[in-house]
C-alpha cells in the first residue's frame, strides 16, 4: 500500500516554506531491532513557527526528536539541525530542550541549575530574565528535589529557554501542570514564537496543539500522514458537525444517509455527518421551526482520530 | 564559544557536581567523615595512642588511601548509572555541554572529595598527637594519594557504565570492600594473600604514597606501581568511554 500523501500547507504558510529550514529530516529511516520507528520520514521546522508533532504512542515522534538532537543516528537519510549535523556541539548551541523524563540534580537549587545550564550557551539570557519569563522566580532558591511535579516541569521549561535558543524542542511540556501554569506556559510559548523562536512541540493534548500550533504534523507508524495548518488538518476529515434547535427525532435522523451520529441535548440536536450541507437542507425542509443552525468542521481531535485510524 | 566561556563551563559543571555531593548525606557520611572517625577510633581505642612510629605511619597511610578510595570509586560511576536511568544523561547529551565536561566534572569532584576525606584523616591524626609525618612528607603523601584516586575513578566509571543505577552501588561494593582488605591497608595480610595484593590499585597507591614520603616498604618498585595504575586508568577509562559513546 502506498503512503497517503501528506496535506501540503496552503498559501498562508508559503512564505515560511521558502525560508531555510532550521531543522530537517529527509527520507529518514530508523529501526530498533525488528521495530520500524521511522519509514522514510521527511519533515522540516521553519523559522518562527510552532510545529506540533502529533501521533499515537509509537508513531515515531520521540525518535524524530532524538534524531534532531543527535541522540541517535538514522539508518539512512539526512538529519540537519541549524544547517549542520546535530552531532556538532555548535548546532546544539542554538537549541533548547525539554524532555519528557529528566531527573535533574535534586540537591541543587533552581538558580544553580539555571546557572549550570546557561553556562553551556554562548549568550544565555540573564538569570533574572529567565525566572521572570518562565514565572519561576518564586522557585529560584528552592532545591529541585523539593519541588512538586508541576513545578519541576516549569523549571525544566526554564532550563530549555535559558540559552536564548533559536529552536526549542518541547516534549509533552504541560503534563502535570495545573490550568493556570499551563496557560502561563502557553503565553510564554506565544511570546517566544513572536520573538522569532521556532518550537517543536509534542503533545497528547490536542487542544494545546490546536491553540498554539502554526503547523501540525501527524505521524503514524513512522510516516508523515498529514502536515498542514490546524484548519487544513481539520478539513481533511470529511465529517462535519451540525447543531440546531429542533423538535425532530434524533433516532430518525440517525437513519438518514451520511449521518454518523445524532443525539439530543435538551432542545438542541447534535449531528455528525459526512454530507453536512445535504443534511442541513433536509433538516430545514423537515422542520420549519428549526433555529440556530450551525455547521462546523471536525475539531483537531476528531481529525486526528480519523487520520490515525485510516493509517492503522 | 570563546575559550574563557568554555573554561567557565567546565568549572561550573565541576563546582555544581561538588556542591551536589556535599549536600548528599549518603555520600558525605560514609566517604568524607567515616574514614577520619574510624581512624580516631582505632588510634585511641585499639592502639591507645602508643603505636611505634612505623606502625603509626602505616596505619595513617592505610587510612589515607581508604579515605581517597571511597569517593573515587563511588563518586563517578554510581551517579552516572543513576543519572542515565533518570534520563539526565540523555538530557546532557542533547544540551550543548562542552565535550567531556560531564565526566571531567565528576572526576574532579570525586578527586576533590578524596583529598578532603584524606585531609580530615590527616587533621584527626595531628589532633590525636604523635603525628608521624613532617610537612613535606604529608604533602608528598597527599599529592600521590590524590593522583592515585584517578585510576579508581576510571574503575568506578567502568562499573557504572555496565550497571543499572540500582545495581551500581552494590557492584562497586563488591570491588571496594575486598580491595580494602586484600590490599593490606590496615594490617599485614596472611602470607598466601600477600602476593595477590598487587592486583589491587589501592595497594599500589599506598606503596607509591609511602615511597613519595620516603617511607618505602620495599614491597614493589614504584615505577611498576605507576605503570600498573596508568594501565588501569587507560584500560578501564578507555573501555568505559567506548561503551558510553556506543550505548550512552
Amino acid at each position: 500500500m502506498s503512503d497517503p500523501e501528506p496535506i501540503q500547507p496552503s498559501s498562508p504558510t508559503q512564505p515560511m516554506q521558502r525560508a531555510a529550514a532550521l531543522a530537517e529530516l529527509k527520507a529518514v529511516h530508523k529501526r530498533f531491532g525488528a521495530t520500524v520507528a521511522l519509514a522514510g520520514l521527511s519533515l522540516q521546522v521553519r523559522p518562527g513557527e510552532l510545529l506540533a508533532l502529533l501521533g499515537p504512542n509509537g508513531a515515531g515522534k520521540s525518535t524524530a526528536i532524538a534524531l534532531w538532537l543527535g541522540l541517535t543516528q538514522p539508518d539512512s537519510g539526512t538529519v540537519r539541525l541549524l544547517g549542520r549535523s546535530p552531532l556538532e556541539v555548535e548546532s546544539r548551541r542554538g537549541v533548547g530542550v525539554m524532555m519528557q523524563e529528566a531527573g535533574l540534580a535534586a540537591e541543587l537549587r533552581v538558580r544553580e541549575l539555571l546557572d549550570l545550564t546557561a553556562s553551556y550557551y554562548p549568550a544565555p539570557l540573564p538569570l533574572e530574565e529567565v525566572l521572570a519569563l518562565t514565572r519561576t522566580a518564586a522557585l529560584g532558591a528552592r532545591r529541585y528535589g523539593k519541588l512538586s511535579g508541576g513545578e519541576k516541569r516549569q523549571v525544566q521549561f526554564a532550563l530549555a529557554v535559558c540559552g536564548r535558543p533559536r529552536l526549542l524542542f518541547l516534549d509533552e511540556p504541560t503534563v502535570g501542570l495545573d490550568v493556570q501554569a499551563r496557560e502561563a506556559m502557553w503565553r510564554t510559548l506565544r511570546d517566544l514564537v513572536a520573538s522569532g523562536c521556532s518550537i517543536v512541540l509534542t503533545t497528547h493534548y490536542l487542544e494545546e496543539a490546536q491553540t498554539l500550533a502554526d503547523r501540525v504534523a501527524v505521524l503514524a507508524h513512522g510516516r508523515l500522514i498529514a502536515c498542514g495548518t490546524v484548519d487544513e488538518i481539520r478539513s481533511v476529515v470529511a465529517r462535519k458537525e451540525i447543531r440546531c434547535s429542533s423538535a425532530l427525532d434524533a433516532a430518525e435522523i440517525c437513519r438518514w444517509p451520511s449521518v454518523l451520529h445524532a443525539a439530543r441535548n435538551g432542545n438542541r440536536l447534535q449531528i455528525t455527518a459526512t454530507d453536512a450541507e445535504e443534511i442541513a437542507r433536509r433538516l430545514l425542509a423537515a422542520d420549519l421551526q428549526l433555529r440556530d443552525l450551525e455547521i462546523r468542521h471536525a475539531g483537531l481531535s476528531e481529525a486526528f482520530t480519523e487520520l490515525t485510524k485510516e493509517a492503522a | 564559544m570563546n575559550a574563557s566561556r568554555l573554561l567557565r563551563a567546565y568549572l561550573i559543571e565541576a563546582k555544581y557536581e561538588f556542591v551536589q555531593k556535599l549536600r548528599m548525606p549518603m555520600f558525605v557520611i560514609p566517604f568524607l567523615l567515616l574514614p577520619g572517625g574510624l581512624y580516631l577510633l582505632i588510634r585511641l581505642l585499639v592502639l591507645h595512642g602508643n603505636a611505634a612510629p612505623s606502625a603509626a605511619r602505616l596505619l595513617l597511610a592505610g587510612f589515607c588511601v581508604f579515605a581517597a578510595a571511597g569517593p573515587a570509586l563511588f563518586g563517578v560511576g554510581c551517579p552516572l548509572a543513576q543519572e542515565r536511568d533518570s534520563g539526565l544523561l540523555t538530557l546532557k547529551r542533547a544540551l550543548p555541554a562542552p565535550q567531556g565536561a560531564y565526566l571531567v566534572a565528576k572526576t574532579l569532584a570525586a578527586v576533590a572529595f578524596s583529598a578532603l576525606a584524606m585531609g580530615i584523616v590527616l587533621a584527626v591524626a595531628r589532633l590525636a598527637g604523635g603525628f608521624p609525618l613532617d610537612a613535606a612528607q604529608t604533602l608528598a603523601f597527599l599529592a600521590v594519594a590524590v593522583g592515585g584516586a584517578v585510576p579508581l575513578c576510571a574503575l568506578g566509571l567502568w562499573i557504572g557504565v555496565h550497571s543499572s543505577g540500582a545495581a551500581a552501588p552494590g557492584v562497586t561494593q563488591i570491588v571496594y570492600l575486598p580491595m580494602l582488605y586484600l590490599s593490606g591497608l590496615f594490617f599485614p595480610l596472611p602470607k598466601p594473600l600477600q602476593a595477590w595484593a598487587v592486583v589491587w590499585p589501592a595497594f599500589h597507591i599506598e606503596q607509591l604514597a609511602l615511597s613519595a614520603a620516603n617511607l618505602a616498604t620495599g614491597f614493589i618498585d614504584p615505577r611498576r606501581s605507576i605503570t600498573i595504575l596508568v594501565a588501569i586508568t587507560l584500560a578501564f577509562g578507555g573501555l568505559a568511554m567506548r561503551r558510553l559513546a556506543r550505548a550512552g
